[in-house]
């Protein structure tokens, strides 16, 4: 198992450096963009970032205005509970920062397959012929 | 609290000047342990500004070169933008984040640091 890394003072603007890029999983495959940030405030009163708010959950608040609500209707109306939070991946599961943020975990444990999933089971599946498709 | 809570929030000063909107939220790599990322990214402050073309654009960083015809405009138009740091925020509340010092009192954003890019 890896140590954890020691603290480097590694200064990254959010908008910049993290906000809109690209999530891959540890398989290499694409797991969503990084839509929003979530903060937790410790009890010397500074806040650090524990998640990563990705998918139309979380996308929509961010925008704001009529397109927003648009998006957070779409996350509504894909989401099985309607009392609904978005997607979240614990920084934790977070390896890297660069140019996309690598994970350490595969896209399989982390909620951010929804739309595909919707669009799997309410459309392809009802395409005549579909349950034939090779996995 | 989310990032975008912040972002796009107007800053108001001590005297009740208004200094523009969060553009961007400078993380530092000294946090608590976070799993496989390890040290945390924690909050230290705000980029705030009417504009914040040279942040958004990255001409801040230091390992980059910006052309000199296009970071000449880019200086003039963020020449208002302000570094708050996060121990000078005292209320975040309805889109507005007032701070407990002057404008006067505030410097430009320097670059980030990256312990991975040599000076």
């Amino acid at each position: 198992m890896d140590r954890p890394k020691p603290p480097t003072g590694r200064e990254v603007d959010a908008c910049l450096e993290l906000l809109d890029r690209q999530l891959v999983d540890s398989g290499g495959d694409q797991a969503g963009k990084v839509d929003d940030l979530e903060l937790t405030e410790l009890e010397d009163g500074s806040f650090v970032v524990t998640a990563i708010l990705s998918g139309p959950g979380a996308l929509g608040p961010r925008l704001g205005g009529r397109l927003g609500m648009a998006v957070a209707a779409l996350f509504e109306r894909l989401h099985p509970d309607t009392d609904a939070d978005p997607a979240r991946i614990p920084f934790g599961s977070v390896k890297d920062l660069g140019s996309h943020i690598t994970l350490s975990r595969s896209r399989d444990h982390l909620d951010v397959n929804r739309m595909e999933h919707w669009v799997r089971d309410r459309v392809i599946a009802r395409i005549p012929g579909a349950g034939d498709a090779p996995e | 609290m989310r990032l975008s809570d912040l972002l796009g929030a107007e800053v108001v000063d001590v005297d009740g000047v208004h200094l523009g909107k969060v553009r961007d939220a400078r993380l530092v790599q000294d946090g608590p342990i976070q799993g496989t990322f390890g040290a945390g990214l924690r909050l230290a402050g705000l980029i705030v500004g009417p504009m914040a073309l040279g942040s958004r654009l990255g001409f801040r960083r230091t390992h980059v070169t910006a052309p000199a015809l296009v970071v000449q405009p880019v200086r003039l138009l963020d020449a208002r933008t302000r570094y708050v740091p996060w121990d000078a925020v005292v209320e975040v509340r309805d889109r507005v984040v007032r701070i407990d010092r002057a404008a006067a009192e505030l410097e430009p954003p320097r670059p980030p640091f990256d312990p991975t890019v040599a000076p």
